[in-house]
C-alpha cells in the first residue's frame, strides 16, 4: 500500500499514517498477515521522526491491528479484534458525526445513506469481516 | 627521454579532454534529466517546467555550460600544445573547473527561481511517502544483481589457478616496474606474492564496488508527490538499472586488473601507445553506461517508463481520487541550504538523493552524513594536494 503523508495538514503526522493503514487493512490493500517495513525503514522513506511512526504502531498494535515481531517489525494482524471491543469508542465518533449532520441540517435518511455509502466504499463491497 | 615524455603526456592530454568532454556534457544536460518537479533544485509543481521564464533560464543554462565546456576544452589544448609537461595536471584540474562552473551558474539561477515560485505563487504539496512494499524490500541484499559479482570473483579465482600453474615457467627475476616509455627500470625475483597481487587488487575493488552498490540500494529516493504510484514503479527500475550498470563496470575493472597480470609476469608487455589505448577505451567503457543511464533514465528513473503491474494501477486510481484537500503553507525547500545540502533533523536516514547531482547525497544533520562528507572531502583533497606536490617535483 501507499502511505502519504501531508507535512501542511492540520491532522498529526501519527494519525495520518494511522488512518491510512486502517483504510488499506479494510479495503484490502493490506492483505491479513501482511507485513509492514520496520519503524526505522518506514519513518525513513516518509522522512518524519522515528518516533513518529513508532506510535503509530503502537497505538495499532494496541487496538490489535498490527502485530508486532522482535526480528521482522510487523505485519497486519491475522485475526482482527472483536467488535465488541470497537462499540463505545465507535458510538462516541457516531454522536459526534450525527450532532454535526443535524446542525448541518442532514436528516437521518441522509446520514444513513451516507453511512452505507462510506461503509461500501472503504470494505470496496466487501461487507462484514474482512477476514 | 624528452620524445617519450612528449608522447605520454600526449595520451594523458587526450584522456584528459575525453573527461572533461563527457563531464561536461553531463553536467550541461543536468535539467533535462532532473526530476520534473525540481527546477534548479527548487521545488515546483511539474507543469512549472514548460514556464516561459523557467524555459529561458534552462536554455541560459545549457548555453553557458557548454560555452564553459568548449572554453575548458581549449584553454586545455593550448596550455598543453605550450608546455606539454603540464598534462598530468590539466587532468586533475580540468573536470574540477567545470564543477565549479556549475555551481557558478547554478547558485544565480536557484535564486531567480526561488523569486519566480513566490512571485508565480507556484504551490508544491509538501508530502512524505512510502509504498510498504518497496520500503520493506528496499536495502534486501538478494535483489542486488550478483551475477557480475559472482563472475568478476570467479574470474578472479581463475587468475590465481592460472598464475599458480605457469608459476614455474615464469623467469625467476621479473621485472617489477616500468619507466614511461616502458623500458625496465626494477626488477624482483618472483615470488608466490607477483602472482597474487592483481587479483588480490581486483578482488578489493569488487568488495569497494558491491559496497557502492549496496549503499543505492539503501538510498532512499525521492518520490513525486504528483505521481507516487508511478514513482514508486521507476525507482524499482531504476534501482535495477543502476546496480547493473556498477555491475558491468565492476566486471570491466575486474578484467582491466587481470589484462595487467600477464605483464607483471613478464608474459607479455604491450608498448606505450598500447597501453594508453586500452586505458583510454576502457576508460570510455567505464563513463559511458553511466552517461547513457543518466541521460535515458532521469535523475532517480523520472524519465523512465516502467510498466505498472495491475495492483499498482488500481492504487494509482485511489491514490488520485483519495486527494485530501490540505493546507499547503511549507515546502521543503527550506531543508535545503543552497539547494545543495540536504539539513533535516526530523529525518532519520543519512542518504538521500540528490538535487542537482552534485556535493548533495547526505543528511547534513546526522553525525553519519557528517563523518561520510568529511571522509570524503579529505580523500579528495589529498588527492590534489598529493599530485600537485607529485607534478612540482617535491617527491
Amino acid at each position: 500500500m501507499l502511505i502519504s503523508v501531508d507535512f501542511g495538514s492540520e491532522t498529526p503526522i501519527y494519525m495520518q499514517i494511522y488512518e491510512q493503514i486502517v483504510m488499506a487493512i479494510a479495503s484490502g490493500d493490506l492483505a491479513p498477515g501482511e507485513s509492514l517495513p520496520s519503524v526505522r525503514r518506514l519513518s525513513e522513506d516518509i522522512g518524519v521522526n522515528i518516533h513518529t511512526v513508532n506510535k503509530t504502531y503502537a497505538i495499532l498494535r494496541d487496538e490489535g491491528y498490527l502485530k508486532m515481531f522482535l526480528r521482522t517489525g510487523a505485519a497486519v494482524a491475522t485475526k482482527m479484534p472483536d467488535k465488541e471491543n470497537i462499540y463505545p469508542a465507535m458510538n462516541d465518533k457516531l454522536r459526534q458525526l450525527s450532532a454535526q449532520a443535524s446542525i448541518h441540517g442532514i436528516t437521518e435518511d441522509e446520514f444513513l445513506k451516507m453511512a452505507a455509502d462510506a461503509y461500501a466504499e472503504s470494505t470496496k463491497g466487501k461487507s462484514g469481516n474482512i477476514l | 627521454m624528452m620524445n617519450g615524455l612528449e608522447d605520454s603526456s600526449f595520451y594523458i592530454f587526450i584522456l584528459s579532454e575525453v573527461i572533461t568532454l563527457l563531464t561536461g556534457a553531463l553536467l550541461t544536460v543536468i535539467p533535462s534529466i532532473n526530476r520534473k518537479g525540481l527546477l534548479f533544485g527548487v521545488r515546483v509543481p511539474e507543469a512549472a517546467q514548460n514556464d516561459v521564464s523557467a524555459v529561458q533560464m534552462k536554455r541560459l543554462y545549457y548555453a553557458g555550460m557548454s560555452l564553459f565546456t568548449v572554453l575548458d576544452l581549449t584553454a586545455g589544448a593550448a596550455l598543453y600544445f605550450a608546455k606539454p609537461a603540464s598534462a598530468l595536471l590539466l587532468s586533475l584540474y580540468q573536470p574540477t573547473l567545470l564543477l565549479a562552473a556549475q555551481i557558478l551558474f547554478y547558485l544565480p539561477l536557484r535564486k531567480r527561481t526561488l523569486a519566480l515560485k513566490a512571485e508565480k505563487d507556484w504551490k508544491v504539496r509538501y508530502t512524505g511517502v512510502s509504498e510498504t512494499r518497496v520500503s520493506r524490500e528496499r536495502g534486501r541484499l538478494q535483489n542486488l544483481p550478483w551475477t557480475w559479482y559472482i563472475v568478476s570473483f570467479m574470474l578472479c579465482v581463475l587468475a590465481v589457478a592460472f598464475g599458480l600453474y605457469i608459476y614455474p615457467t615464469i623467469p625467476d627475476i621479473l621485472i617489477k616496474h616500468w619507466d614511461i616509455n616502458m623500458t625496465p627500470d626494477a626488477w624482483a625475483p618472483k615470488s608466490i606474492a607477483s602472482v597474487l597481487a592483481l587479483p588480490l587488487v581486483a578482488f578489493g575493488m569488487i568488495l569497494l564496488m558491491l559496497g557502492s552498490n549496496i549503499l543505492i540500494y539503501f538510498t532512499k529516493l525521492q518520490v513525486s508527490s504528483e505521481n507516487p504510484v508511478l514513482s514508486f514503479a521507476q525507482h524499482r527500475q531504476y534501482r535495477r538499472l543502476t546496480g547493473h550498470m556498477l555491475g558491468f563496470i565492476t566486471l570491466l575493472i575486474t578484467i582491466t586488473f587481470l589484462l595487467i597480470m600477464p605483464m607483471t609476469l613478464n608474459l607479455y608487455i604491450p608498448t606505450f601507445p598500447q597501453m594508453m589505448t586500452a586505458i583510454l577505451v576502457l576508460t570510455v567503457l567505464m563513463i559511458a553506461p553511466a552517461i547513457l543511464v543518466a541521460v535515458k533514465a532521469g535523475q532517480g528513473g523520472s524519465k523512465l517508463k516502467p510498466v505498472l503491474t495491475a495492483r499498482e494501477m488500481e492504487e494509482a486510481k485511489t491514490v488520485s481520487g483519495s486527494v485530501i484537500p490540505v493546507r499547503i503553507d511549507r515546502t521543503d525547500d527550506a531543508f535545503w541550504k543552497l539547494g545543495l545540502f540536504y539539513y533535516n533533523k526530523e529525518d532519520p536516514s543519512f542518504l538521500v538523493e540528490d538535487r542537482f547531482g552534485n556535493s548533495g547525497g547526505l543528511n547534513y544533520a546526522r553525525p553519519a552524513g557528517i563523518v561520510v562528507a568529511a571522509l570524503i572531502i579529505l580523500l579528495t583533497l589529498s588527492v590534489y594536494v598529493f599530485s600537485t606536490l607529485l607534478f612540482a617535483g617535491l617527491f
